[in-house]
């Protein structure tokens, strides 16, 4: 099966399985050819079929801001609260100033996605509020990119 | 476009493209009267970019105010910017958010217009010429 595969995308090709729920298969091929293309399979059948340009143009939409506090909540929910001296992030720290507002506050959200709201607040007050409107933001930008904000996107009642 | 450059020539980029495209249906009153409450609405980039700077030095988060996102604006203030990284990344990105503001409020006051003061009947069109 593998070789089967493998003589289909020519070059080399990075393929990431994943099991689901025991049955299925879902596979993302990244086939390296002349134009680059992403495949999804799910259990053999071809889900999505999408080339290099495409995805680069799918890509370019997602507004940065997103990205940023996206890619920050993913990190404080993967990294343990318990272990000391993770956090080396705060730039008033890195200048020499002992005393940040912000400080403790990843902790407390890694320890908001493991459930301990009581640790949470003791690391930082706000952790809950920080998590509820970075998640906010995120889906706010998010419903902008999707649906646009220019006017003829926008399901309008402009009386033409 | 003309209708841009006429009412609102203060106007560049996407931000002009917008407006263009809003003010295609209307016509030159309504055109003159957008002009006028968009100018009252609309939020400056500079100022975006001036008011983040401040959350280098003495408060952060003004600018969060400034564009409208109270939630936001107090999160930056009460932990100075999240340690300042988002700060910096405001800095970086105060075009898009203003033009964010500004998108939504173009919008908002094209729908005002257009619902405040309806087109004319096709018989003034026909008084004037």
């Amino acid at each position: 099966m593998l070789a089967g595969r493998s003589a289909v995308s020519r070059r080399a090709a990075w393929k990431i399985t994943f099991r689901s729920e025991a049955t299925a298969f879902i596979s993302i091929v990244f086939r390296a050819s002349l134009s680059m293309r992403i495949l999804v399979r799910y259990s053999g059948k071809c889900l999505m079929h999408v080339t290099f340009p495409e995805t680069v143009r799918t890509l370019r939409r997602i507004p940065p801001e997103a990205a940023i506090w996206a890619a920050g909540l993913v990190a404080l929910a993967c990294t343990d609260p318990n272990a000391e001296g993770l956090f080396g992030l705060c730039l008033f720290k890195a200048m020499g100033f002992s005393f940040c507002p912000g400080c403790g506050l990843g902790h407390a959200v890694a320890h908001l996605f493991r459930g301990d709201f009581m640790l949470s607040f003791q690391a930082h007050p706000l952790g809950v509020f920080a998590v509820g409107m970075l998640g906010h933001r995120i889906v706010t930008l998010a419903r902008l990119a999707v649906l646009g904000g220019t006017p003829a996107a926008a399901d309008s009642p402009l009386p033409n | 476009m003309p209708k841009v450059i006429k009412y609102l020539p203060e106007l560049e980029g996407d931000e002009q493209l917008n407006v263009a495209t809003l003010l295609k249906n209307m016509t030159d009153d309504q055109a003159e009267q957008f002009a006028h409450v968009y100018r009252t609405r609309r939020r400056d980039t500079t100022t975006t970019l001036i008011l983040a700077l401040l959350g280098l030095f003495v408060v952060a988060g003004v600018h969060r105010f400034y564009l409208g996102q109270v939630g936001m604006g107090l999160l930056y203030l009460f932990t100075g910017g999240l340690c300042l990284i988002g700060t910096i990344v405001d800095l970086v990105n105060h075009k898009k958010l203003t033009w964010e503001y500004n998108q939504k409020q173009a919008l908002e006051v094209s729908h005002l217009i257009l619902g405040a003061f309806p087109e004319k009947p096709r018989l003034s069109d026909g008084e004037d010429a």
